[in-house]
């Protein structure tokens, strides 16, 4: 091949790269470009009117920066701009887009610049889209601290609330019920002397009033203590509850292990419970013991079950009436466990069907927690499967989750 | 006579053969919808470096033409029907040349970028 031939097919080798390249003199008049370069910068040239035979006159526009480095630069070759990011506007069809270049500048000798381009648009959008979603989960991280702290300060209420009521119940017992016995006892002794002293008849009032005030202060006492005690059973059912909600905060709870889900069904209904309860919703279980564990986060998996409840309660919030049931289901099939919540809540058509496994689809007022996008990107990492369905509008809602088992060679 | 500008330029340049093209004072780019090149005349080889049995057969925004690849060429050829005109900046490899291109699209299966040099 001649040398001729050669540096031809080098041009167009460089004329093919998918990098933008220019080349012009001190003064910005274009001496050579390959492809690339005009495909990013003819849109620009023309936009601001402009010929595009000075690279100059567009960057006093779209990148004013590169014409300062390039008037402050001292030296008669190296690099001037390296890998500098900037945006320009592409306007057609009556909108603007945003389109995201790096350059970099080099003076190779005195009489000559070269200018390197290139489209980092898609890249740019995808980091945008990455640093959303660490965003997102920085704020859900922070929410996890937050409630953790929280969860701690009322546990520490709580115990103290504990130990308050056990002194109360203590105290209780040294009543006066005990003193008054004596007084009763010692009347009814002396009855005779005090019989004299102020009338058969007064003395044995007195005795009466004695053991009658003695039986109250017993009877109260008893009435008391009762109300104590159910009153500690209620402490320490929370207790339980934040004992349920800590374990699922820890933060190196994230690993997988044997988890059982009917544990992790029951631990999420007991945290909605109460919520159940006002609303009068009838719950069904069918949660068969002896289930095969599955391997997995028992954390995320408790935020899935926790976070589909939630939906059905707001699901049923949102169709009214007071004669709703929610009924979980778990079934073990010859290589999968399959869950199923079955709710009568308002339901959904084919059309919100699509939309609903979207990232921040809500038909909620407020958006709450997980989202369904979330249940199925943390259900996909156990392999597991989750599907919605319902009849329509205003007929309840089925969700499966179908977990494959674990295989035994 | 036809020239760069008539109105009916697709229909006219349907009409001619390749070596008819070749005799033309502006360069011709004729190709399919998918922007396939069926013929490439003489004076559009003049201007761009390029023989025309290296570009027949060859796709013209991804092969020959590249710096053309943007909205404001390829792109307006995804319309059904095209007929505008385009400042442009043309590359013989490396040396900028600047160009008119106009568009032709229509229900004719032959689709045009017709070159002249400014």
């Amino acid at each position: 091949m001649s040398l001729e031939a050669q540096n031809q097919k080098m041009l167009s080798i460089i004329y093919q790269i998918p990098v933008g390249l220019v080349e012009t003199d001190p003064e910005g008049n274009v001496q050579e470009m390959n492809a690339m370069a005009i495909q990013f910068l003819m849109p620009q040239f023309i936009d601001k009117g402009l010929a595009g035979e000075n690279l100059f006159d567009l960057l006093k526009h779209i990148f004013p920066k590169a014409i300062a480095a390039l008037e402050g630069y001292e030296r008669s070759s190296g690099n001037i701009l390296d890998k500098n990011r900037f945006t320009v506007y592409l306007n057609h069809n009556d909108h603007s887009e945003e389109q995201h270049l790096i350059l970099t500048l080099n003076r190779l000798s005195a009489g000559q610049y070269l200018f390197i381009f290139d489209d980092i648009t898609e890249l740019q959008k995808k980091e945008q889209e990455l640093f959303e979603i660490q965003r997102e989960q920085a704020v859900e991280r922070g929410k996890f601290d937050v409630i953790s702290g929280v969860l701690h300060d009322i546990g520490n209420a709580v115990v103290g609330f504990g130990s308050y009521l056990t002194k109360v119940k203590q105290l209780t017992r040294n009543n006066d019920a005990t003193m008054l016995g004596k007084l009763a006892q010692f009347i009814k002794t002396n009855k005779e002397a005090i019989g004299e002293a102020i009338g058969a008849p007064k003395a044995g009032a007195l005795v009466q009033l004695a053991e009658g005030l003695k039986a109250k202060q017993e009877d109260q006492t008893a009435e008391m203590e009762k109300t104590i005690t159910d009153q500690m059973n209620i402490v320490s059912h929370v207790k339980d509850i934040l004992n349920i909600q800590r374990q699922y905060l820890k933060p190196d709870s994230s690993e997988r292990s044997l988890v059982s889900l009917r544990g992790i069904i029951n631990d999420a209904l007991a945290m909605q419970l109460a919520t159940l309860e006002k609303r009068n919703v009838e719950v069904r279980t069918y949660l068969p013991d002896g289930l095969s564990p599955i391997k997995g986060d028992h954390t995320k998996l408790m935020q899935v079950f926790l976070n589909l409840i939630k939906n059905s309660i707001e699901s049923m919030d949102q169709q009214g009436g007071d004669r709703h049931q929610l009924t979980l289901q778990l079934k073990k099939e010859e290589s999968s466990i399959t869950a199923t919540i079955q709710d009568t809540g308002i339901g959904f058509d084919k059309d919100q069907k699509q939309k609903m496994f979207k990232r921040g689809f809500t038909t909620k007022a407020r958006g709450s927690g997980l989202g369904l996008n979330g249940s199925r990107s943390i259900l996909s990492t156990h392999d597991a499967v989750i599907d919605l369905d319902s009849p329509g509008i205003g007929k309840g809602a089925t969700v499966t989750i179908k977990y494959p088992l674990p295989t035994h060679t | 006579m036809h020239n760069y500008e008539s109105p009916n330029l697709h229909q006219w340049l349907d009409a001619q053969s390749d070596s008819e093209l070749d005799q033309l004072p502006y360069g011709v780019v004729k190709m399919d919808h998918q922007g396939f090149i069926q013929a490439y005349n003489d004076k559009e080889s003049t201007y761009t470096g390029v023989a025309p049995e290296n570009a027949v057969g060859k796709h013209l925004f991804t092969e020959i033409a590249l710096c053309t690849n943007n909205f404001m060429v390829a792109g307006k050829l995804d319309q059904p029907e095209v007929d505008v005109v385009v400042d442009y900046i043309f590359t013989y490899v490396m040396k900028p040349t600047p160009v008119r291109l106009r568009l032709l699209k229509s229900d004719s299966p032959n689709m045009y970028m017709v070159v002249a040099k400014k």
